[in-house]
């Protein structure tokens, strides 16, 4: 589920000539045309199924209004709030767990027991701990993307190189430096990758808990819309959720390939 | 006897937590406004058992959840290997995949709420639609992957195409098909319980919202705590059936 859709995207950006690319618009821009046509001819219910020349209409019409920018603000800060959380709290733990016998033996039932289980059945817990607003919808993000941040950190930590570590000790590494200049550095692109992969999470979450509680968001715009049958609203918020999630994604990927500037992953084809 | 002290070794963090949760509870650290005792949850949970609310609204629940993942799994498995064997299929789909992928399904809940109408049908088109990815971009993957000089010995000493797809291709993907199930799998009851509670006529998803809705906490904690036993042991089977599948390859 992480950012490499169709391909790894490493080995993509290596080896794929730019037509390619190009096509992939086209094809693109080929369903968002058939779609059109199939919609204006009545083919498919343009009920259920309006065209994307009238979605175009619909969000410039919205955004006038001033009706949609405000609620991807709102999603767009939760969402962001909430991945910022996970990992100060994800990545501390993982390496907790990873370094710390205690930690590990008081942790790892509770991640491993949590991983797989649906944590949106919380929802009613956190609206009795943190009421409706942007705290119960940002904790329960937090928490869901938290696990597989653990997971993912704490098999990066564990797995770091033996020889790595024996190295920086042979040279008089100290256990401290040891952790932030060998063992977090070594670790940072499997990190990094968990972290890429919470992002769209994130968004599904954040999404889903504003359309269970209404107020302020994307999601409470599309349940509201979806009520008056107002179908085209409805697909402008989900477009615009997608277009959030897709931009934050794109930012993980150009972050990650600033921070590691060092690795060969970056540097092999640059 | 000593892998059972293991095991109780492994585990014992989370009967502390649940003998934590009680005593904060019992001496009013936290109030049971908050957080009901684990004993009157536990006591809940029973007696919902025995009245058949709980068995009944699981059932709802579980008959969604196996049809949207199964459905899920056959139309993936059979998109994601034919857009990486044949190549009209590949163009035919991959534009909506490369579109679909990065839509929040969930999002469209009140769209297939006004086609489809509460009922069955609505939690597994959600289910369908939003968990099938996962296992169409693994069988691409996997089926692409497959070493080309396999499937040109088998070809070569006259296998036919039909059964290259069964005897070579498809045991061959199987590895990487299997891991993108198990996020299927996963995302298959995160996306039961929250149709569920976006609007559904039964399923525990439902009963644990309008458990918390009215105030019985009891029940709603019950009901939680079911939807994540079943979520764990549904993972667990998984893993116990990928190790039965694959215990033909040398490796592991």
């Amino acid at each position: 589920m992480a950012a490499n859709a169709l391909s790894d995207r490493t080995t993509r950006q290596r080896e794929t000539p730019s037509w390619l690319a190009y096509r992939a618009v086209y094809s693109v821009v080929l369903v968002l045309l058939a779609w059109e046509i199939a919609s204006r001819t009545a083919l498919i219910n343009p009920f259920f199924m309006p065209a994307p020349s009238l979605l175009v209409v619909q969000a410039v019409k919205l955004t006038l209004q001033g009706e949609l920018l405000p609620h991807m603000g709102a999603t767009l800060l939760r969402a962001l709030g909430a991945i910022l959380l996970a990992i100060a709290i994800g990545v501390s733990l993982g390496i907790a767990m990873a370094r710390i016998a205690a930690v590990r033996w008081f942790f790892d039932p509770l991640i491993s027991l949590g991983l797989p289980t649906p944590k949106i059945a919380l929802w009613p817990i956190f609206v009795l701990w943190f009421g409706f607003h942007d705290q119960s919808k940002i904790y329960l993000t937090t928490f869901a993307c938290a696990f597989p941040l653990v997971s993912a950190t704490y098999l990066a930590t564990r797995d770091v190189d033996r020889y790595l570590l024996w190295s920086a000790r042979a040279l008089g590494t100290g256990e401290r430096r040891m952790l932030w200049k060998v063992i977090f550095r070594a670790a940072v692109p499997d990190i990094l990758t968990g972290i890429q992969t919470i992002i769209p999470f994130a968004f599904i979450l954040i999404v889903l808990t504003e359309m269970l509680s209404g107020g302020i968001g994307l999601g409470s715009m599309i349940m509201l819309a979806g009520r008056l049958a107002d179908i085209p609203t409805v697909l402008v918020g989900v477009i615009g959720a997608s277009i959030l999630g897709f931009a934050v994604i794109r930012l993980g990927e150009y972050l990650r390939a600033r921070v590691l500037v060092w690795h060969e992953e970056t540097t092999d084809h640059a | 006897m000593a892998r059972l002290g293991v095991e109780a070794f492994r585990y014992a963090p989370l009967v502390l937590l649940v003998i934590a949760w009680e005593l904060a509870v019992r001496y009013g650290v936290i109030s049971p406004n908050f957080l009901p005792e684990f004993s009157a949850v536990a006591g809940t949970l029973w007696a919902l058992t025995l009245s058949l609310e709980l068995p009944e609204n699981l059932g709802i629940s579980m008959y969604r959840q196996a049809a949207g993942f199964s459905l899920a799994v056959v139309i993936g498995v059979a998109l994601g290997i034919g857009m990486a064997r044949v190549r009209a299929v590949e163009l035919a789909f991959r534009p909506l995949v490369t579109l679909w992928y990065p839509v929040p399904v969930v999002a469209l809940f009140p769209v297939l709420v006004l086609i489809l109408k509460l009922g069955d049908q609505l939690q597994i088109t959600v289910i369908l639609l939003g968990s099938i990815l996962p296992v169409i971009l693994s069988a691409y993957n996997a089926a692409r992957g497959v070493d080309h000089y396999l499937a040109w010995s088998a070809l070569s000493m006259g296998t036919s195409p039909e059964r290259l797809l069964w005897k070579i291709v498809l045991p061959a993907a199987l590895p990487g098909i299997l891991s993108g199930i198990r996020v299927t799998l996963a995302l298959s009851f995160v996306l039961l319980v929250a149709s569920e509670q976006l609007g559904a006529l039964g399923g525990i998803g439902a009963f644990t919202l309008s458990a918390g809705e009215n105030g019985f906490y009891t029940g709603m904690f019950a009901g939680i705590l079911t939807i994540g036993l079943v979520g764990f042991v549904a993972d667990r089977l998984y893993l116990a059936l990928i190790r039965r599948l694959l215990s033909w390859r040398d490796e592991e």
